[in-house]
């Protein structure tokens, strides 16, 4: 049995027109990037636009990627920057929902009413932090990109990255006391 | 166990891609700081994988592709570089002819050291053919002044010849 490819492994094949690599690059990469679009506030509508349209600028500017960052975390940027540019055009702002079908669901109440109470404060916490703190924050946490890939969508060092972490990471633990 | 080994797992164990080992429960357990974050990252509401249509998103991802293959331009060109762009070629050309005869040619003045003339035909020569061409203008007589004949001057023989020499 034959280890998956890799994604520069799979990108070097889309490049010599292998479009069965291009699908696989699609599952692998559509639904992390559709969550965020989500997670930051674009609508069912929105995200299939942005979706499609982060896809169709990755696979032509696929030449660009380096391969000094993952795969994923460079699609994540063309996105980021594709709802920034939506949400600037559309004079709105990007908030960050946590809507009542993600507060966690528990069979103990006492338990789900915690977990519940504990969100809200998280997502009140999450209004207070700077935007750099708040993105950094939730790349890493709701989107579980590494502090490599959190720099690479927000233009900033892993240093930096870990700094607006640490710092969010602070303000939040006090929301929670 | 540090803290930052756990502090960097965190976000692995809330998406369920990693597991607390025997060391690190007890390293939550007794530490403070620890406990404290994780209870922040575990409070975090992860929402669902969204189920993508895989094929038809594919499908329509390349051929868009194939209807549109050209790059976009990262930096779309603004439109005082073409106005450079020809200034500098005028002045690399400027330079290229304009420069060996400057060089080439001794420039004319006059014994006053002003600049002699205003015709540029004159600039270009060299001081031997200016002498040459000053030496032909000086040999000719000046027109005196005043004494241009008007019709009204001349005797009606001098006006009988005119005529025959305009009219043939």
């Amino acid at each position: 049995m034959t280890a998956a490819p890799s994604d520069a492994e799979l990108v070097a094949m889309w490049q010599r027109g292998d479009e069965v690599a291009a699908a696989e690059i699609v599952r692998r990469h559509a639904p992390s990037i559709g969550r965020y679009l989500t997670a930051r506030g674009a609508t069912s509508a929105e995200c299939d636009d942005l979706m499609q349209e982060t896809l169709f600028r990755a696979f032509r500017g696929m030449a660009t990627w380096r391969g000094d960052g993952s795969l994923r975390g460079w699609m994540f940027r063309i996105a980021a920057n594709l709802l920034r540019d939506r949400f600037r055009h559309d004079g709105g702002r990007v908030f960050v929902e946590i809507l009542d079908d993600d507060l966690v669901g528990r069979a103990d109440p006492a338990a789900e009413l915690a977990a519940n109470e504990s969100a809200l404060r998280i997502q009140e916490g999450l209004a207070t932090l700077s935007p750099m703190q708040r993105e950094v924050f939730l790349l890493r946490v709701e989107q579980g990109l590494d502090y490599r890939d959190v720099a690479v969508v927000l233009a900033t060092t892993e240093g930096a990255a870990r700094v607006h972490y640490h710092h969010a990471v602070k303000r939040l633990r006090e929301r929670l006391q | 166990v540090t803290h930052w080994h756990l502090s960097d797992r965190m976000p692995d164990v809330r998406h369920g891609l990693d597991a607390w080992t025997q060391a690190d429960r007890l390293h939550l357990s007794t530490c403070a700081d620890c406990a404290e974050e994780w209870r922040v990252v575990a409070a975090v509401p992860i929402p669902d994988l969204p189920v993508i249509g895989v094929e038809g998103m594919t499908a329509t991802v390349l051929e868009r592709l194939r209807r549109e293959p050209k790059a976009l331009p990262l930096k779309p060109r603004t439109s005082w570089r073409p106005g450079v762009i020809g200034l500098a070629a005028a002045a690399v050309l400027a330079i290229v002819f304009l420069l060996p005869r400057s060089i080439n040619r001794t420039p004319v003045a006059s014994a006053s050291g002003e600049v002699p003339t205003m015709l540029p035909e004159l600039d270009g020569l060299f001081e031997s053919e200016l002498e040459s061409v000053l030496g032909i203008v000086t040999t000719q007589e000046p027109d005196p002044i005043g004494i241009v004949p008007r019709l009204d001057d001349l005797t009606d023989e001098e006006l009988e010849t005119l005529l025959e020499e305009v009219e043939g």
